[in-house]
């Protein structure tokens, strides 16, 4: 037995935001997972509360697994609920990836729909 | 296994990510990402659902596959969490989705493996080639097709493109087996046709296993180009083993192919010219070789009388075709004057090919309506015309046509048809050449045919003469019989050597010894003379001979036979039931200058009998001896007491009977039965009253 040696969580991963018109863009970067995806779910939420529409980009995702995948799909369900105008980028090409392995990458509100 | 002990935090999932990748390092890219998945998802798993301080995460990797076992340090049985609502579930549809197997059991936790073999062998070509797939295929001589399990053919690289004639769009949305068989005739070896279920890639779709690669003749329908291809196919198959898609390596062999057929039709040439030694024979024969493999007919032409060719020869599958083609030519010939075609080659053109001839053309070229008609039924979708040539010579031509549009003939074909027309030409010159050669013979052997013999009084003769080889009716061996001025001579002598020199060596030989033995009337000066004039000759030349004066003696009244012998068999005499070889033998004519011969002398009693004959006789070869000496005295003493014509039969059937397979040197028998004459007979030829 032996301790991973010199990881840490979470350092890879970063939040940013900026305004695409009248949307709020939440870009993600680096690698999503259940040890960051906390602060996802709390600016996401305070989105929607303001009502504000919203854009989470995956484009520069280099990690996503399913706690990712009920992240996109509690926003959207939340959306859905509350006339929230929510929608996402198409992703990087391992989230991409992820989304079609778990089947739900056709059902999801992309920004560009035509690319679909 | 590799054991890693996490914090059971909300940072596990990423620590495990890391641990992953330091200890399956050696998986493929593609299967790294989705090993660190669901590592992920178990462990996330285990932090939000399972118990205790630590996450343990197990992994071991080998050749076959890679191993993960994923549990929360052993407080609580791990459990497998069924997925359920809306909310979760997804960790472990990935999980089963993208495992190659996995499950949970109280030991180890819950556990995933991924099978590598295939996933090395592509991390392999991955890493050898990166990205450059595409590019390695297309620069590939080897077309290279990839179809799926309908048969659509959705991927060619450039070779395949233009193989099979793709089109653009083609290339991008892929083409049906139909769609693309359409465009080409295809042949099996033997030449029959080939359907789409026959292709190898069909037959994999259809459940074979391991079909056999398939060679055929491609003929692309639009411009009659042959191909030559052989078609090889790997199945892609999915974990059941059903075919999911069908790689097809398709060789387009042409060139060896040709070479060969071309090697296979010049041999077949060649056997066929070196079995025939009569000319006209000879050219049908080079026409028969053609027809049908290499032309749908072929004909050849010499330059005949009143500025015409002449066809001398022609070859169609159809007989009816052969009967139509000599009409044609008998009524509409054609003038040497003519610049195209065979008049053109025989007028010196290296040769003459038109592919694809158009009813317009042919109108052109014919005489008249009825020409036109004739020359489309007989077939001239593409013609060659080429010199049957040999040491600078021009005999005439070969034509070779083909009926039926779509096999054009090409260079290579037409190279094949001048190497075909060079060696029929040699074999025509050597036929032509064998031909006047035993039209001379035969014209020699009129005059030097052994004569009709006629004895001296008192005797009965009876001669055999056999040449080898049905054109060598002259061969080496000879006899006369001639008056002396006081009785007479028998020669009988061989040549060496065979053929028209033989012959005309045998002239010289014959002659010399009539000259000498009427001028001296004595055996051994005559062998003498012989020998002086084969001296004389510039080349070396060799004669057996045994030269018989047959006279009365002065005292006494008996007969005496004086022979001389110059390396010929001994003649034998047969007297009272006994055989007895007479005299001696001295050296053979024509050898040395300094040779001399002697006479022996014999006296003949009454029924008396001589017998001459060649080495041909002891020589003829049986089943596994020589016919030889004893078998010869067998022969003959058998007919000891019959007349000179049943010794000669009896000796010549006996040959016959003891001889095996063709027969290999002339013989020559010569057989004198002494009845008893009067004296006077004698008397009154040697004083020429």
């Amino acid at each position: 037995m032996s301790e991973p040696q010199g990881f840490s969580a979470g350092e890879l991963f970063e939040m940013a935001e900026r305004r695409e018109g009248s949307a709020t863009v939440v870009a993600l970067s680096g690698e999503l997972d259940f040890g960051t995806v906390r602060q996802v779910q709390t600016r996401l939420a305070e989105l929607r509360d303001a009502g504000a529409p919203t854009v989470l980009d995956l484009d520069a995702l280099t990690f996503m697994d399913s706690t990712g995948i009920r992240l996109v799909l509690t926003a959207c369900e939340d959306a859905q609920r509350q006339s929230w105008s929510f929608r996402i980028t198409r992703g990087s090409e391992r989230v991409q990836r992820v989304l079609e392995a778990a089947q739900v990458i056709d059902r999801l509100p992309y920004t560009d729909p035509a690319d679909r | 296994m590799t054991r890693r002990r996490l914090p059971r935090d909300p940072s596990a999932a990423a620590l495990a990510r890391r641990a992953v990748e330091a200890d399956a390092a050696e998986l493929s890219a593609a299967q790294l990402d989705v090993a660190r998945l669901l590592v992920s998802e178990l462990v996330t798993n285990a932090v939000r659902h399972g118990a205790g301080d630590e996450v343990v995460l197990a992994s071991q990797v080998d050749h076959t596959r890679a191993r993960f076992e994923v549990h929360d340090a052993g407080e609580q049985q791990p459990t497998r969490r069924a997925p359920r609502g809306a909310e979760g579930g997804y960790g472990l549809n990935l999980v089963a989705t993208l495992a190659s197997r996995w499950g949970a059991d109280a030991d180890v936790g819950v556990w995933f493996e991924l099978d590598r073999a295939d996933g090395a062998r592509a991390a392999a070509i991955e890493e050898a080639i990166g990205g450059q797939l595409a590019t390695v295929l297309d620069g590939l001589a080897e077309a290279v097709t990839v179809s799926d399990a309908h048969g659509r053919t959705v991927y060619a690289n450039d070779a395949a493109t233009r193989l099979l004639r793709l089109t653009a769009a083609e290339q991008v949305g892929g083409a049906s087996g139909s769609e693309l068989m359409s465009r080409f005739d295809v042949y099996d070896e033997q030449g029959e046709p080939v359907s789409l279920e026959q292709l190898p890639g069909s037959r994999v779709r259809a459940g074979e296993h391991d079909p056999e690669p398939l060679l055929v003749r491609n003929v692309v329908k639009a411009t009659g180009e042959e191909r030559w291809l052989l078609n090889k196919t790997t199945a892609i198959r999915d974990a059941a083993g059903g075919v999911t898609g069908v790689v097809n390596v398709i060789e387009d062999v042409t060139q060896a192919k040709r070479a060969e057929l071309a090697q296979r039709l010049l041999a077949e040439a060649s056997d066929a010219l070196a079995s025939s030694l009569d000319y006209e024979s000879t050219l049908q024969r080079i026409a028969q070789v053609a027809v049908p493999g290499f032309a749908d007919w072929c004909g050849v032409d010499v330059p005949g009388r009143g500025g015409f060719a002449e066809l001398v020869a022609l070859v169609h599958d159809d007989p009816d075709k052969v009967a139509l083609a000599r009409r044609m030519r008998a009524r509409y010939p054609v003038a040497l004057a003519r610049r195209q075609g065979i008049a053109a080659v025989m007028g010196g053109v290296p040769f003459f090919v038109r592919s694809e001839i158009s009813d317009d053309e042919l109108r052109a070229y014919a005489q008249d309506e009825q020409h036109f008609r004739m020359l489309r039924e007989l077939g001239m979708a593409s013609v060659v015309v080429v010199p049957l040539a040999a040491g600078g010579q021009k005999l005439g031509t070969l034509i070779l046509a083909r009926a039926t549009p779509g096999r054009p003939f090409d260079d290579a074909d037409v190279k094949l048809a001048a190497e075909l027309g060079r060696r029929a030409g040699t074999a025509v010159l050597n036929a032509r050449a064998y031909t006047e050669r035993a039209a001379i013979a035969a014209t020699l052997q009129r005059g030097l045919r052994p004569p009709k013999l006629l004895g001296p009084p008192g005797f009965t003769v009876a001669s055999h003469y056999d040449a080898a080889g049905a054109f060598n009716e002259v061969g080496g061996d000879f006899y006369d019989a001639f008056t002396t001025a006081d009785g007479w001579m028998l020669v009988m002598g061989d040549v060496a050597g065979h053929g028209a020199e033989a012959a005309a060596l045998t002239a010289l030989a014959r002659y010399t010894l009539r000259s000498a033995g009427q001028l001296t009337q004595d055996p051994a000066r005559a062998v003498q003379h012989l020998n002086a004039t084969l001296r004389d000759l510039p080349q070396l030349s060799l004669c057996t001979a045994v030269c018989a004066h047959v006279r009365v003696a002065r005292a006494g009244g008996a007969v005496i036979v004086t022979l001389a012998n110059c390396g010929h068999p001994r003649p034998l005499l047969l007297r009272e039931g006994a055989l007895e070889e007479l005299g001696c033998v001295g050296p053979m004519a024509g050898a040395f200058d300094d040779s001399a011969w002697s006479c022996t002398e014999i006296a003949l009693q009454a029924d008396d009998a001589l017998v001459f004959y060649t080495d041909g006789v002891l020589d003829t070869v049986g089943t596994d001896d020589r016919f030889g000496g004893e078998r010869l005295h067998a022969a003959l003493a058998g007919a000891h007491s019959a007349g000179p014509q049943e010794l000669v039969a009896a000796l010549a059937d006996a040959l016959d009977a003891f001889r095996a397979g063709p027969q290999r040197d002339d013989t020559a028998i010569v057989a004198l039965r002494f009845a008893g004459v009067p004296a006077d007979a004698y008397e009154a030829a040697a004083t020429g009253t």
